[in-house]
């Protein structure tokens, strides 16, 4: 009996040493595997992609379509929020940054510092950010200055009174006196950003938002909270809520939120990209690609577009 | 004293009364069943939940004013009493996303005309986009029509289930030409393929026995099968062998050093004040909040150790990282850091029940105190430091606020353990079934229809967790009934 | 022989070997905690780092080299004969006045030739284009600015009337210019050029007029948009502005959302462009200052002297981050560059600049727990809103918000701990037979269980919208919790008088079991018409429209909730651990004096389990305060200062998940999220302290018997 309780402690602590040596056997092994890889047809490698979470549905889909093609390819998604994407390439733990927003001029500086070229932006497809309330919520449109007022304190476009109940945006009976809850993501997300500059005019959020980690759970919280209003990427929309109109405050015609979705990566100038980051970028920009686009609610980039992104960055398209 | 109380008696006899019936007894004892019941209330949360996403719902036909003519097919989801102002509200899941704006629907229970659950409406699970809810009316396969208009719905359920066994067997290419038709609730019929069938079966004449058949094969699905869809269907394997992965490989770096720092305070440390400093660092460390921890080996062991690495190790293939960006090694690391005290408070409770003269007796036959701590102490002591390792591995396996930091990932295909060379993947990501609830709770599209997946992942975390707990009890209580006689002695 | 004494050498080796093993564990602990204490402190103290001037240098000036404003590189104009005539630059273009003509020069390096990291000394600014001037031009008056790809020139004729021009400096720039003039241009007036709106900002005559610029070339369409100080400093809740006219230096506040003025006694004052109103305190300048003005992506501003003197401060906080001189400065004008990492200065024979070493000004101790007089905003504020940079605002850094989110969360937890924790542990601990006890307890602890992230998800998506639709049901509970017990014991107590057949054991947890359940479905059913009878539709509704109290579906009573949840099992269990293990031998004395058995345990066992609460309730606090998924899945994380139950919080460990993994490392956000884990580290590291002294105070008081 004891002889087997000692054989067993004998096993947990020469289990502690071997992570060391496994360490050092990785290290040749992906050596040896980054070698290979230049030389033999099939292309393997590892793709890291850390970045928004409204293309993380997206690029998980990317990804699992890759490892079909390629199975030696391997994607692993991170989706943190867009602001997550510049730092993680400027710090080299990400081959692919999605960002649902572009790069502001300080993260590419940051960027240019460290690796002396900048980073290389692709449009990959178009979203629209959604306005939204509950179901049930009489309103169909609002004007984009009461709804920068509804989620702004800081009238940057324009000066008007702090919206705080539906009253104040024309509902009537019950809904007069109910207070407005709204609904926001996290500062890390590019929704967030976009909404930020395009309707607040770059002024802060209310304080009172609530800032909620995903665009999902913003659906699911104005779906079931009377008196939300909220706003996310409209592939999040669903039947539990209504999209408003937001309407322009003095022209009267409707607005709509379009913005780019963005993937950047590292590609110095002059060299060729790696096999398997080449081969995600074309699945990407291929007509299977975009087709998932599509699938996920966002608008698909023209095909005249995708063939320029490809021969600009020098992926052959047959 | 005595007789104040006696005094204080007679002069309150109300007081006194009340006292005698004990309300504050009554009161304690309600913590008690209140702790019990909100175990009981959360539990039961999950497995209801999750137990009706796995059992077959009944397809409801229902015919209603919003919906114009024709009427809409699909299960009941949930319902909204709603208030004195507005309606009751039905949610049906009708899928086929493609063909419907979106796959969830709020009905005006009020304005429902007719409800009716027919016996020939399938219910097809598709590999691609989600379910589809309708009347199956012909197959095709290889181009070959296979009329079905004459057979009975279990009929053309056989015919269906066979043709897709068919259809699994063929090459990529003649697959393109094998579909099924069928019929939806708005009177459209379409024309789906049959190599994206996953499971087909008829809900409304579904015997107990078949029901729990199709129950047991999602289960069985559910556990042994990747995601699909960005996680929205399909199962959770490689979260369960990211999440076991983790832990073995925390519990392989935790246990050595745990046991021998316990060994140190129970049988090395004279009390001074090193040892009182170590009980401090324990103590401390067992009550850091785990996001410290992750904040910790963010910087220090992916951002300082993971670079330095790389920058000597792996130069040439900056700047893809191949250590300095966060994976599997550095949670474990992190992890093994947070459980150390577990282990290390359940190893020395063990090793102070171990009767003293056990270790007298060793040491007056000559033994060295190495030998005897080898050879007695520590074998006697096995049974909690197996304890201290499954609470360790329990506390690891439900936390997720330093993976978040330290190296989880959403979605990462391969998996950490694999028949290549190293077989143990450090540098890579991982999938955790925790942080898989956060993700697909907070951040999938279309949460209301993967709302029963969520609950399936955390009743099977639970469960893991409740279950390791419960074996480390048993565990501990076994420890104790072997030494309760000697205690005596000591 | 011989080898008998090998094996006893051997054996002693082995022996000393393994006990430097088990020490070296020992020190580990030790190490590991000392390790993280001063990791986090490591990446932290460079918050506190000072600011200072570092190294000067020069490049002669061979009068066709031109700092680009935006990072102070010295350019060269690449074209023969620039020597002759006027250069003035802005943040990444220059302009060359000679004979009349305007020649813009572009100073940006272009993206996709960019090989080298670090700009090469005296780069060459490519030629845009050309403008004909109509007329004499005053050389002293010649102002420009850029922003993106607009250009605003303005410049005086002797006359004295000014123009301004705007120009697209874009890849397809035409290069036709828009031309205003402004004929009644007061003498003594100070204007600045906003290219980033297209407007020109004038100070003078006790007046700041404010004129947008129309994008369309009917150039007599000019709106002047006027505001007198007068009106302005009436507004002004606070000093009034001693300012009439007397303007010795005007500049932008920081990302040009304020305008900063310094007046002839040297006081500075702030005007919000958003509000348009005077922004806080007035406060007095070291020095005669002679220019003003401030970073473009940091609340970092500047003051500079005739005599080489500088001052760098942040607006919205007092005090100074340094004063200096800067050696080697002359008559010029002194600049820091928009991104804050030099002076510069044009002199006659060459350019010069001084770098500035100033990474973290936005962090002192006062600003980060102090109110500060932010632009658009009427008073100070406590704010934490950290991800300007990432959108080209201003950040507000203030952990004051953070900390008490993070005790609001925790104290709400508790709230709802506490009594469960200890009325749980003390029936398990004191009135449970042993045989139940041993099965009860572990059962309880099972509550630990539960993973944070499980709670969290059920907090946030099933019962949030829950508690709202059942508010009032919510808010009965612990009511309901209290006196269900109670009327069980007064229906026992009569029971009892009535028959003494009644047991004087009763079984107690099923008919609580029993009750409690029963007590709860009928109030479920009976809650929500009720709550429409007495508050017309829904509470939540009732309390904004009565009370203005505003009504979060993720408020601090969810988190009370999930929170409770969490803590309860410890604390549980290291209370009922210390009751049960207090002699049953005090306790049975006191019975046998008549005491009830209420009266021995609150009189005798409690006392003597008194130094375990106050561990359990510390330790409770530990784990709520560092506690991350559950706020983090089922609070809104919205930064308020609001103690209400129905209101939400963002708490420090949610922020560091949220914020961390897209700081990017050794920034300002970095930083400040490591100082906030700090900060989390020291309030469990000391809560844990002292309960962990109180527990060996009890180790000590049981010892006695």
């Amino acid at each position: 009996m004891i002889a087997r309780r000692r054989f067993c402690l004998a096993a947990a602590i020469s289990g502690f040493l071997f992570p060391l040596f496994a360490d050092a056997e990785i290290g040749a092994a992906d050596h040896s595997s980054g070698e290979s890889a230049s030389h033999n047809a099939p292309i393997a490698g590892k793709l890291v992609s850390v970045g928004s979470d409204t293309l993380g549905t997206l690029s998980s889909r990317w990804a699992e379509l890759i490892s079909e093609q390629h199975p030696s390819i391997r994607v692993q998604v991170r989706a943190i929020g867009s602001s997550a994407a510049p730092v993680a390439l400027v710090e080299g733990t990400a081959d692919l940054g999605p960002m649902s927003r572009p790069m502001t001029s300080a993260e590419t500086r940051a960027f240019e510092k460290r690796y002396g070229y900048s980073p290389t932006a692709i449009t990959i497809a178009r979203d629209s950010i959604a306005v939204f309330v509950h179901r049930n919520n009489p309103l169909d449109y609002i004007s984009g200055n009461s709804l920068a007022a509804v989620f702004s304190n800081s009238h940057r476009c324009g000066r008007t009174e702090p919206i705080e109940e539906w009253g104040q945006l024309g509902t009537a009976g019950p809904w007069r006196s109910r207070a407005i809850n709204v609904y926001g993501r996290t500062s890390s997300s590019g929704t967030y950003s976009v909404f930020r500059g395009a309707i607040l005019c770059g002024g802060e959020f209310k304080k009172r938002m609530n800032r909620l980690v995903g665009s999902s759970a913003i659906v699911r919280a104005v779906a079931t909270d009377r008196t939300a209003i909220g706003y996310a990427s409209s592939g999040y929309l669903n039947a539990g809520v209504k999209a408003l109109r937001v309407v322009d405050t003095e022209t009267g015609v409707e607005r709509s939120l379009f913005r780019d979705l963005y993937l950047y990566i590292n590609r110095a100038p002059g060299k060729a990209l790696a096999p398997q980051l080449a081969s995600y970028l074309k699945l990407v920009l291929s007509e299977s690609g975009q087709r998932l686009v599509s699938g996920v609610g966002y608008q698909r980039l023209p095909t005249e577009e995708l063939a320029a992104a490809l021969e600009k960055l020098g992926i052959d398209n047959e | 004293m005595a007789s104040s109380r006696s005094a204080e008696l007679k002069t309150a006899p109300l007081l006194a009364g009340a006292r005698r019936a004990e309300p504050l007894v009554w009161a304690s004892a309600g913590a008690v069943v209140l702790a019990l019941l909100l175990l009981a209330a959360v539990l039961l949360l999950l497995a209801s939940n999750s137990f009706r996403y796995f059992w077959p719902q009944p397809l409801v036909y229902l015919e209603s004013d919003q919906l114009g003519p024709s009427g809409s097919l699909g299960i009941v989801l949930g319902r909204d009493t709603g208030r004195r102002a507005q309606n009751a509200q039905l949610l049906l899941l009708r899928g086929a996303e493609e063909f419907f704006q979106s796959p969830i629907i709020w009905l005006d229970e009020d304005r429902i005309r007719s409800r009716q659950q027919p016996k020939d409406a399938f219910a097809v699970e598709r590999a691609d986009r989600g379910m589809v809810f309708g009347f199956i009316e012909a197959l095709t396969v290889i181009g070959e029509q296979r009329v079905l208009s004459n057979g009975s719905p279990s009929q053309v359920l056989n015919a269906v289930q066979n043709a897709r066994e068919e259809v699994s067997r063929l090459s990529i290419e003649t697959r393109e030409a094998s579909f099924y038709s069928i019929r939806l609730a708005n009177g459209q019929l379409v024309d789906l393929p049959l190599a994206d069938v996953v499971s087909v079966h008829l809900p409304n004449s579904m015997n107990r026995v078949e029901k729990l058949n199709h129950f047991a094969a999602g289960v069985w699905r559910f556990l042994s099968e990747a995601p699909r869809q960005t996680n929205v269907q399909g199962g959770v394997l490689p979260a369960i062998v990211g999440t076991v992965t983790l832990v073995l490989l925390m519990a392989i770096i935790v246990a050595p050093l745990g046991v021998l720092a316990a060994v140190y305070l129970s049988e090395y440390a004279q009390s001074g004040i090193l040892t009182r400093l170590v009980r401090i660092a324990v103590n401390n460390l067992a009550g850091v909040p785990s996001i410290v921890y992750g904040v910790f080996g963010l910087g220090f062991f992916v951002y300082a150790v993971g670079g330095s690495i790389d920058s000597v190790f792996f130069a040439d293939k900056l700047p893809a990282p191949t250590l300095g960006t966060p994976g599997l090694l550095w949670a474990a690391l992190t992890m093994a850091i947070l459980t150390l005290p577990v282990v290390i408070v359940a190893t020395e409770e063990g090793l102070a029940r171990v009767p003293k003269n056990l270790r007298e007796g060793s040491l007056a036959l000559g033994a060295t105190r190495a030998e005897t701590l080898w050879r007695v102490v520590l074998p006697s002591a096995a049974p909690a430091v197996l304890t201290g390792l499954i609470l360790a591995i329990a506390r690891a396996t439900g936390e997720v606020a330093p993976l978040i930091l330290v190296g989880v990932a959403k979605y990462a295909p391969g998996l950490p353990v694999s028949g290549e060379f190293p077989f143990v993947h450090f540098d890579r990501q991982f999938m955790h079934l925790g942080f898989y609830i956060y993700d697909l709770g907070f951040q999938s599209p279309q949460i209301d229809t993967v709302e029963g997946l969520v609950y399936a992942t955390a009743l099977l975390l639970v469960g893991i967790v409740l279950l390791l707990n419960v074996a480390a009890v048993v565990l501990r209580g076994r420890l104790r009934e072997a030494f309760a006689g000697e205690e005596i002695f000591r | 022989m011989n080898d008998r004494s090998a094996t006893a050498k051997r054996r002693l080796l082995l022996d000393r070997v393994i006990s430097l093993l088990v020490n070296a564990a020992g020190a580990t602990i030790i190490l590991l905690i000392v390790l993280i204490l001063a990791y986090l402190l490591y990446t932290t103290l460079p918050l506190t780092r000072g600011t200072a001037i570092g190294a000067s240098q020069s490049f002669s000036h061979l009068g066709s080299t031109v700092f680009a404003r935006y990072d102070a590189a010295p350019w060269t104009l690449g074209e023969p004969g620039a020597e002759a005539g006027l250069l003035v630059s802005s943040s990444q273009v220059a302009v060359r006045l000679h004979e009349n003509q305007l020649s813009v020069f572009s100073l940006q390096v272009e993206r996709e030739s960019l090989t080298t990291p670090e700009p090469v000394p005296l780069q060459r600014a490519v030629l845009l284009g050309r403008i004909k001037l109509d007329g004499e031009v005053l050389e002293d008056t010649l102002q420009l600015d850029d922003w993106e790809e607009t250009l605003l020139i303005s410049y005086q004729h002797p006359q004295g009337e000014l123009v301004v021009l705007k120009v697209q400096v874009g890849e397809s720039a035409a290069f036709l210019p828009q031309r205003w003039r402004f004929a009644d241009y007061p003498q003594d007036s100070f204007h600045l050029l906003d290219a980033s709106r297209a407007e020109l900002l004038v100070v003078g005559g006790g007046l700041l007029r404010r004129i947008e610029l129309p994008s369309q070339d009917s150039s007599s369409a000019i709106s002047p948009h006027e505001h007198s100080w007068q009106e302005l400093s009436q507004r002004h809740t606070g000093a009034v502005l001693p300012v009439q006219g007397s303007a010795q230096a005007v500049g932008w506040g920081p990302r040009r959302d304020t305008l900063l003025l310094v007046d002839k006694e040297q006081f500075l004052h702030r005007f919000d462009l958003v509000r348009s109103a005077s922004i806080g305190p007035t406060s007095p300048m070291p020095f005669p200052v002679t220019s003003i003005g401030s970073e473009r992506q940091r609340r970092v501003s500047f003051v500079a002297g005739a005599a080489g003197e500088v001052a760098l401060f942040v607006p919205s906080s007092s005090g100074f981050l340094l004063q200096s001189i800067l050696p080697g400065a002359s008559g010029g004008e002194i600049v820091l560059s928009d991104d804050g990492g030099r002076f510069m200065q044009s002199q006659p024979d060459a350019l010069m600049t001084w770098n500035v070493l100033n990474d973290y000004p936005e962090t002192s101790a006062r600003s980060l727990w102090a109110p500060q007089w932010y632009e658009a905003a009427p008073r100070g504020q406590l704010e934490w809103q950290p991800d300007g940079l990432a959108i080209g605002a201003l950040s507000k850094y203030s952990l004051t918000p953070l900390l008490f989110g993070t005790f609001k969360a925790a104290l709400y937890g508790m709230l709802f701990a506490v009594p469960l924790a200890i009325g749980a542990a003390i029936y398990t601990g004191y009135f449970l037979s042993t045989r139940l006890r041993n099965r009860v307890k572990p059962t309880i602890e099972l509550l630990e269980a539960f993973p944070t992230v499980v709670l969290g998800f059920i907090a946030g998506l099933w019962l949030a919208p829950l508690l709202a639709d059942y508010l009032l049901f919510v808010l009965l509970l612990p009511l309901v919790a209290f006196s269900v017990p109670l009327l069980l014991a007064a229906a026992h107590f009569t029971c009892r008088s009535i028959s003494p057949r009644f047991s004087d054991r009763p079984p107690r947890l099923v008919l609580l079991l029993i009750a409690y359940l029963l007590a709860g479905v009928v109030l479920f059913d009976a809650s929500r018409p009720l709550e429409a009878w007495l508050f017309t539709d829904s509470m939540s509704d009732w309390l904004w429209s009565e009370f203005g109290v505003h009504y979060d579906q993720r408020n601090a009573i969810l988190i009370g909730f999930a929170m409770g949840i969490a803590i309860t099992p410890s604390m549980f269990s290291i209370l009922e651990d210390a009751i049960y293990a207090v002699p049953r031998s005090l306790s049975d004395g006191s019975l046998a004096l008549g005491a009830t058995r209420w009266q021995s345990l609150a009189k005798v066992v409690l006392p003597a389990a008194s130094p375990a609460l106050l561990s359990a309730l510390l330790i409770g606090v530990a784990r709520g305060l560092g506690e991350t998924m559950i706020v983090l899945l089922a609070t809104g994380n919205s930064p308020l200062l609001d103690p209400s139950p129905f209101s939400s919080m963002r708490t420090i460990s949610a922020t560091v998940a949220i914020e961390l993994p897209e700081a990017s490392a050794g920034g300002i956000n970095f930083r400040l999220l490591f100082l906030s884990a700090l900060v989390l580290f020291a309030l469990t590291f000391l809560f844990n302290t002292i309960a962990e002294i109180y527990r060996q105070r009890l180790r000590y008081t049981y010892g006695q018997f």
